[in-house]
């Protein structure tokens, strides 16, 4: 076999699993022939289970981290359940009628929902720390801010561009933002007037 | 990595339907069968995960980590008996083994990201997983 044929360079990305098709193919059909990058390939398979028996990576809030999504699942549903009764008690005008909609509609779809999360991740330095929990068939999103809403504004974009959802709603030191949508959501963004201050990919 | 028990059941599936098909797939002295179904599958699944999020997120994903200086990907790990293990490795190769393991980019991508020429990325790749290896039981030292 000629040196230049071999693997060993491409095992590693091989068992990491990042290889493009046509070199994964050619890592596999080399392996047959050649026993040495067939055993640095076995090496290679052998060290990436032993990472994956070592237990999940997680990823942490990249600004201000928080122990787990529970936490942030626990602090909405409070906030919203919080604004629930609030609401009840409160006269409330017509932005106020709006928000308890929102918060209504936001229960409802927590309560029926199966859901997941993604963590907001900043694009500008102070960005609030914030998660996205969103319906695991991505027809709605709820947006959890770790800040007063001040001028921030949601979108979702993607190819075809960015387009604004709405202003978030204060409580108290926090905001949220709930929507949803006939089309499946893919990426949610927080703006500052034209700037996307930081976003989730869902 | 998939966070749908559903894609994650018929990946497996898939695999092992794959692996039934090819027989010979698996040789002796490329090391235990455990690994190699185990990287297979895994492979399957970061096959899926790429596909959904390819594009246009790709420039997005980048701009991350090119944007932003003082980003360390490896600041965002935590509740991990690995972070013990890749904390054994050189700054460089623990980056690299991050962005691969965890971000499954390609060897392009995390060339991009870390500017770095795709041979060196190859081979830190190949040296840190050797380390992992050892450092986790998983290879003869």
């Amino acid at each position: 076999m000629n040196e230049s044929q071999h693997v060993d360079q491409l095992v590693a990305s091989y068992a990491f699993g990042i290889l493009e098709s046509a070199e994964a193919a050619q890592v596999e059909e080399h392996a047959v022939s050649c026993s040495s990058c067939r055993q640095l390939l076995g090496q290679a398979e052998e060290a990436v289970t032993a990472m994956v028996d070592a237990g999940p990576l997680h990823v942490a809030q990249p600004v201000r981290a928080r122990s787990s999504w529970f936490a942030w699942a626990a602090l909405a549903a409070s906030l919203l359940l919080a604004a629930g009764l609030g609401a009840r008690v409160l006269q409330l005008g017509g932005e106020q009628s709006q928000m308890r909609a929102q918060h209504d509609a936001a229960v409802v779809a927590l309560v029926h929902s199966h859901f997941q999360h993604a963590p907001l991740i900043p694009r500008t330095a102070g960005a609030a720390a914030g998660k996205v929990i969103f319906a695991r068939d991505r027809s709605w999103v709820l947006v959890v801010l770790d800040a007063p809403p001040g001028d921030l504004t949601i979108a979702t974009f993607g190819p075809s561009g960015v387009r604004v959802l709405g202003r978030p709603w204060a409580q108290g030191a926090t905001s949220e933002f709930f929507y949803r949508s006939s089309a499946p959501i893919d990426n949610v963004a927080v703006m500052r007037g034209p700037q996307i201050v930081e976003s989730a990919r869902i | 990595m998939l966070q749908d028990p559903d894609e994650a059941q018929d990946c497996v599936q898939e695999v092992l339907l794959r692996l039934l098909q090819r027989p010979h797939a698996f040789t002796q002295g490329r090391g235990s069968l455990k690994a190699f179904v185990t990287v297979c599958i895994r492979n399957e699944a970061v096959g899926r995960y790429r596909l959904r999020r390819r594009r246009p997120q790709l420039e997005d994903r980048l701009s991350k980590y090119v944007e932003d200086e003082t980003f360390e990907p490896f600041d965002h790990l935590e509740h991990a008996r690995l972070v013990g293990a890749l904390k054994t490795l050189p700054e460089p190769q623990r980056r690299v083994t991050i962005l691969a393991y965890y971000h499954h980019m390609t060897h392009r991508e995390i060339a991009q990201a870390i500017g770095e020429p795709i041979g060196t990325v190859k081979s830190r790749l190949f040296h840190a997983l050797r380390r992992l290896g050892q450092a986790l039981g998983g290879t003869p030292s």
